[in-house]
């Protein structure tokens, strides 16, 4: 039985992971304080319940991260000889999944609510020594809580991308989007102040909507990397071009006649298996243990591509197709 | 990055007039329009008999909360229509806003928080209850209810409860 060997980030990625991690965990203390803040103040809003929700919810996806980040790095072993890099694309999917579901379940409570023509009831308090609507309070708290995941995504988002890393990415994404919510909470409330009952009930669904419209989103992307889909650019979603510049690198070497090869993405690594065709069988051994770290140095992300040599199918038949 | 800051500032304009116009104007204003029809006009109170709070007597009921709503009625140069019966048919009338208010000594926990909106609580009470031969002091908060969603209506009755609100009650003996 054999394992593969360990994958080792390069070192400037490697710092650039422990910024990441670190900035999970602040994510992870904003969102518990903003939470906090927002469940004091809710109210009898749905929109800002909808919103508490949603920031709640938000901490689904660093802690998968920061779990899925330990576990990936524990080194491959004969019960897992292929190592752990997947644990970050299950991680994700149980997030996305939660996303998803309760986005539903939230864009259905608030369209009962506009069903049944629930009007929202909001009452006054009294802070340092004024009278107020509470409605004005909740607004306040809503635009202040809005802006820190907003920054906190900014500042995660190139990590992202340069860490190959689609959870981090959607992570960032998720609180990128966040003044959306806070936005639409405000809105809901400016419409009960004016007197339209309904303007609540229609900001919840929206940012609802908006729950369900991110859940679908990194469900459909996380599956497909589950499925051993083809690299992709963490930021555009489009075929990465290392598997064609592997081919390149491989048909440039003096022995080698023709290369073929395939990759797909495990977390926020590459592996898979590249065919060459030969000149000859001299020193083969030696030259496939040549090409084998050539083509590592190409990318850092790629964690392992095994080499095969194959016979020439166009010499047997007298030059057929490819 | 210049866009999502040009939004925040446009969101903290937004805000500061739409605060600026709390001090002006009557925001919030009722969806179905209360305050308006009541004021100089007739506000429709369901009663439901709970002493201290509301007691029957010729003429109109007495108590702590319907005098309270008598003087409300009189602040916004409205007569009151008293309509008596119990909590239950009350509050589901309230609830369909055939009411505007109703006072029957509800408390801040009443299951009926959902369906109608509550004022914030104008009194506290401590009582002693004797449960079991042992006696506990609670704190017992008064609220009155309006009709559900009328957030206008709502903050004008607030601000007058609290603006008469009621010394803390003396402690008082009741059984279980």
């Amino acid at each position: 039985v054999t394992t593969r060997a360990q994958f080792k980030l390069p070192p400037e990625r490697e710092r650039l992971q422990r910024r990441a991690i670190r900035l999970e965990w602040i994510t992870i203390a904003v969102l518990l304080v903003v939470s906090v803040v927002m469940y004091a103040s809710m109210g009898s809003s749905q929109a800002m319940k909808t919103a508490w929700a949603e920031d709640l919810l938000s901490l689904v996806p660093p802690i998968a991260y920061l779990v899925a980040s330990r576990v990936r790095a524990k080194p491959a072993n004969p019960r897992f000889p292929y190592g752990y890099h997947r644990a970050i694309s299950i991680a994700f999917l149980c997030a996305a999944l939660a996303l998803l579901s309760l986005g539903l379940l939230l864009l259905a409570e608030a369209v009962s609510k506009l069903v049944t023509r629930e009007h929202p009831t909001i009452e006054s308090i009294e802070l340092f020594g004024r009278h107020f609507w509470q409605g004005w309070l909740m607004m306040g708290v809503l635009a202040v809580t809005g802006i820190a995941p907003v920054v906190l995504g900014r500042l995660k988002l190139p990590l992202g991308s340069e860490l190959h890393d689609k959870a981090l990415h959607a992570d960032a994404d998720m609180n990128k989007a966040d003044w959306l919510t806070a936005i639409a909470g405000i809105l809901g409330l400016c419409g009960i102040a004016v007197g339209w009952w309904w303007a609540d009930a229609a900001a919840a669904g929206f940012i609802s909507l908006e729950i369900t419209r991110d859940g679908a989103k990194n469900v459909s992307r996380v599956v497909k990397d589950l499925m051993d889909q083809a690299p992709t650019h963490v930021k555009t979603n489009r075929p990465h071009e290392l598997p064609s510049q592997i081919v390149t690198a491989l048909q440039a070497l003096p022995w080698v006649r023709r290369a073929r090869v395939r990759l797909r993405e495990e977390g926020h690594v590459f592996s898979g298996e590249a065919f060459v065709v030969a000149e000859s069988d001299h020193d083969l051994t030696r030259r496939i243990a040549a090409a084998t770290s050539l083509v590592r140095s190409l990318d850092w992300r790629i964690c392992e591509v095994v080499i095969t040599p194959e016979p020439d199918a166009n010499a047997d038949d007298g030059g057929g197709e490819d | 990055m210049v866009g999502a800051l040009l939004r925040r500032g446009l969101l903290v304009h937004l805000l500061v007039a739409v605060a600026g116009c709390d001090a002006i104007s009557r925001l919030p204003r009722d969806p179905e329009g209360t305050l308006e029809r009541v004021r100089g006009g007739v506000l429709r109170a369901g009663v439901s008999e709970h002493p201290p709070w509301t007691e029957r007597a010729p003429g109109s009921p007495r108590g702590i909360e319907a005098e309270l709503v008598g003087a409300f009625a009189q602040r916004l140069g409205a007569r009151v229509q008293w309509v008596w019966g119990s909590e239950q048919p009350l509050l589901e009338a309230l609830e369909r806003r055939d009411l505007d208010v109703v006072v029957a000594g509800l408390k801040r926990d009443s299951p009926w928080a959902k369906r109608v909106g509550l004022t914030k609580p104008y009194v506290e009470r401590a009582r002693i209850r004797t449960r079991d031969g042992e006696s506990e002091s609670v704190i017992e908060e008064h609220v009155i209810a309006v009709a559900p969603g009328e957030n206008g209506f709502l903050r004008e009755l607030e601000r007058f409860l609290r603006e008469r609100r009621p010394a803390v009650l003396p402690a008082e003996e009741s059984g279980p």
